[in-house]
């Protein structure tokens, strides 16, 4: 359904040379599959995703490569095009609840702004859609809920009334960019259920981005893991999990902070860490991307930069410990 | 057995007894106020070079007790007691020596750090606000402040807005410990960090207080990192504190419904490992 194909996105900040923040990137979304986007704050994953829905700020100097979406192509679109696309068959979850939502609006109001937007409906045919809709997704009082403005709705809450306003058009693709990271752990796990709830009952696809392969472990089928604008890592949520191959993924998985077996609480030790930090969009690179933090260093890793190997399974890793 | 009876027996560093704290809410000019209490009757201890955690979710009363054990807000009432001085009557020659003392080390490093001094004016501030030490004095302590929490001294020109996130908490934590404090309160200092650098910083802060001798009051909502960290967890819930027990028990054995809800919520990798 979503076939990306040689992404490069590159910024050229103000009085500053430019910078490529995604680079190469190839992955495709099948229709009703979920898919998760892992990686360490600045590895690009922001841009990747603001790029499918052409949201880049004006200095995203170049787009290159292809996203085809369905048999349309994205980065042909026009902004009247682009406008009927948004928020009907693509759309987008972002962090922080309280700065999606309108202040001044009803929340049930600007739920029912989505619709209006797309389809010729009437006022009052859209606001009993979207009554039907919060009463689906569980709010246990989706009357107040409907009637209440932003601040007065706790964060769950908003985040609940932003994923109503995402789905409202019933969109074959859903973008949510860390949807869960500004919400306390209760709530945290309730959101995760309802994403895999919409899943099953919708059939959606979900593009979900997240620092955490725990968060991720929760929600998606299948994770592309990204450094430095490239995708290292590919495959199976299970796979990933179990068989990590690159070192990189390695080091994350390592990072989780776990409870030890069955929550049992482990004593204090050094824990693991991926050592230094991930490169900024300024440093050059030469060879591997993670070269300078990999543990499994070699000679070539300084020579150029590996290559994507597929292994069985749809498994893909750059690395040249495969071969790559 | 025999060091867990000597910790047992020393002294708390910090002894907080019947904590509360207050806010009047309403309209600005409302004649009718209500009364939003933060806190209420929230009593602990910390042993010397011990860590307690306070975990909860937003709202709790977390913040309000790091700001009132920082002696940035007044409490309505209690008592909080360090060294065996009681903090909130102290005499104002030992007003200072406090603030030495006790630090805080907030969550976003980059509204707390000012853009317009470099990295090393920012570590050295607080030997300026002390009166400490001459210039060249202060330089050299502040850079070696910045060594001890693992950033270059090279880099002590930089301006703070060419760190990254977790290089700027490690310069928070430089300038918190500038002075020499022996109580150190982090207000979810690690909580917009990625994983990896998380865990790096948890290692440093270990590896400062065994050797500083530093004691920690640790405020997250992230039970799994407060799991790697604390001696004890304190679980507060809208104002109070519902349980409070050493690391181990709390994990193995939740006694409250709502820390046993806490506990279940963390994600974790266990189903597919």
């Amino acid at each position: 359904m979503l076939q990306v194909r040689g992404l490069t996105v590159r910024y050229r900040p103000e009085g500053r040379a430019e910078v490529a923040a995604v680079n190469q990137v190839d992955f495709s979304i099948a229709s009703g599959e979920a898919v998760g986007l892992l990686g360490e704050s600045g590895c690009g994953k922001t841009t990747l995703a603001l790029s499918l829905l052409r949201l880049l700020p004006a200095t995203a100097c170049e787009v290159r490569g292809s996203i085809f979406f369905g048999k349309t192509e994205l980065l042909g679109l026009g902004e009247s095009e682009l406008r009927r696309l948004r928020g009907a068959k693509i759309s987008m979850i972002f962090q922080e609840p309280e700065i999606s939502l309108n202040p001044v609006m009803r929340v049930g109001e600007q739920i029912a702004e989505v619709i209006r937007a797309h389809h010729p409906k009437g006022r009052q045919q859209c606001l009993d859609e979207v009554r039907a809709l919060l009463d689906q997704l569980g709010f246990s009082d989706a009357h107040r809920i409907f009637n209440a403005y932003p601040h007065q709705l706790s964060g769950g809450q908003r985040q609940r009334a932003v994923i109503a306003q995402a789905i409202v058009c019933k969109p074959s693709l859903v973008i949510a960019d860390e949807p869960t990271t500004a919400l306390d752990p209760t709530v945290q796990s309730e959101i995760l259920a309802l994403f895999n709830d919409l899943k099953a009952r919708f059939q959606t696809a979900f593009l979900f981005i997240s620092h955490s392969p725990a968060i991720l472990a929760k929600v998606v089928d299948r994770i592309l893991v990204m450094y430095a604008g490239r995708i290292v890592e590919e495959a199976e949520t299970t796979q990933i999990l179990r068989h990590p191959l690159h070192p990189y993924t390695v080091g994350l998985l390592r990072c989780v902070f776990e409870l030890g077996d069955e929550g049992a609480f482990r004593p204090r030790r050094v824990l693991p860490s991926i050592p230094g930090n991930p490169p900024g969009p300024t440093d050059l690179i030469h060879g591997c991307p993670f070269e300078p933090r990999c543990p499994e260093r070699m000679e070539d890793c300084t020579a150029r930069e590996p290559r994507e190997v597929k292994l069985e399974d749809s498994r893909g890793v750059r690395c040249f410990k495969y071969g790559g | 057995m025999v060091a867990d009876i000597k910790l047992q027996t020393e002294e708390p560093l910090v002894r907080v007894r019947g904590l509360s704290k207050r806010y009047a809410q309403g309209h600005w000019f409302a004649r009718k106020k209500y009364l939003i209490e933060a806190l209420s009757g929230v009593e602990f201890s910390i042993r010397p070079r011990s860590t307690l955690a306070v975990v909860g979710e937003s709202g709790a009363g977390k913040s309000t007790l790091a700001r009132c054990l920082a002696r940035l807000e007044e409490p309505s009432s209690g008592e909080i007691w360090y060294e065996g001085k009681s903090l909130l009557d102290l005499p104002s020659k030992d007003r200072l020596w406090v603030r030495r003392q006790i630090q805080l080390v907030f969550q976003d490093p980059t509204s707390a750090l000012n853009p317009r001094l470099s990295a090393v004016e920012i570590v050295a501030e607080p030997l300026v606000i002390h009166g400490e030490g001459s210039k060249v004095d202060r330089r050299e302590r502040a850079l070696t402040a910045m060594e001890q929490t693992g950033l270059s001294p090279q880099w002590g020109d930089k301006s703070p807005l060419e760190f990254s996130g977790g290089q700027r908490q490690r310069l928070a934590l430089a300038r918190a410990l500038v002075l020499g404090p022996k109580f150190l309160i982090l207000d979810e200092a690690l909580a917009g960090l990625d994983l990896s650098i998380q865990a790096q910083m948890v290692n440093l802060l270990l590896d400062i207080q065994a050797t500083q001798a530093l004691t920690y009051l640790y405020i997250s909502h992230d039970l799994a990192l407060v799991s790697n960290i604390a001696d004890e967890v304190a679980v507060m819930r809208e104002g109070t504190i519902i349980e409070r027990c050493r690391t181990s028990e709390l994990f193995n054995n939740p006694r409250h419904l709502y820390t046993q809800q806490l506990i279940a919520s963390i994600p974790r990798l266990g189903s597919h490992a």
